[in-house]
């Protein structure tokens, strides 16, 4: 299960080459990819403001794709794609699960959600990531920063 | 007045208990990995019924939605017996996230865990 880019995206950018990491459906896998995104967003000086903003983005993804995507079962994956330049940044995770339906997901900022202990994190990515996308079975979450 | 520290993974929390209140100060981060550590902690604490829980956010430079899920659920259960938690000077990244999340109707934020536990009355 690769990770290929959608060229019915924004045409003005680049598709960019992402490099693949695999890893395992376990919070504790995420230390190596994490690294490497951060490694990347700070050679190309990208300010700290945004670089929280996508440890932040990326950390929800891994978690949505271990608990939720993946139902935390050991034996699946967790895919993840890293592109970064002095642009932008293309960050990738897919799972193996059925997918969801980003729509479907509650405001977790409504009033009678606020004291609910879960479900923020799709709400996080939007709100630090420039450009959030998913494909069609979604199962792949596509999180984009620019750098500015 | 008892102190402990749990310094697995990247984050470390302290916790000093008083009479009536409880203050758990956090080092580092609360990625993923960590979040379970602070939930366990938190409610552990909030299970000893403080009238007020602080959590000393001076030294935290990261939190994500599973380390913000262990905060609300030690809200509630502090709910439980009429106890509040206070924040305690989060730094601007994560007072954006609670700000962001709308969180700050949760919880009120106080400038020192000494302020914090004052104004419980």
């Amino acid at each position: 299960m690769g990770l290929s880019p959608d060229p019915n995206n924004d045409p003005e950018l680049e598709e960019p080459e992402l490099e693949e990491i695999v890893i395992p459906n376990d919070f504790r896998a995420v230390r190596k990819p994490e690294g490497v995104i951060l490694q990347k967003l700070e050679k190309h000086k990208y300010s700290k403001d945004a670089i929280f903003a996508v440890r932040l983005a990326f950390q929800e993804a891994i978690s949505n794709a271990v608990r939720h995507g993946n139902g935390g079962d050991p034996n699946k994956k967790v895919t993840v794609g890293i592109a970064v330049d002095d642009k932008q940044a293309v960050i990738e995770v897919q799972d193996e699960g059925p997918g969801f339906e980003p729509d479907s997901v509650p405001d977790p900022t409504l009033p009678d959600r606020i004291s609910l202990p879960s479900g923020r994190g799709i709400m996080l990515i939007h709100a630090y990531m420039t450009r959030v996308e998913y494909n069609k079975n979604g199962n792949r979450i596509r999180m984009i920063k620019v750098n500015e | 007045m008892t102190a402990e520290t749990n310094a697995d993974h990247g984050l470390r929390i302290d916790v000093r208990t008083e009479e009536n209140a409880a203050v758990v100060t956090l080092f580092g981060s609360v990625g993923m990995e960590e979040a379970d550590d602070l939930r366990n902690r938190l409610l552990e604490v909030a299970d000893q019924k403080p009238r007020v829980l602080v959590v000393d956010m001076t030294n935290l430079d990261f939190i994500c939605s599973i380390g913000l899920s262990g905060l609300v659920a030690s809200c509630l259960r502090c709910w439980r017996h009429q106890g509040v938690v206070r924040l305690v000077r989060p730094k601007p990244a994560i007072h954006n996230i609670l700000v962001k999340t709308k969180l700050t109707v949760l919880f009120e934020i106080f400038s020192s865990p000494e302020e914090a536990i004052a104004d419980s009355g």
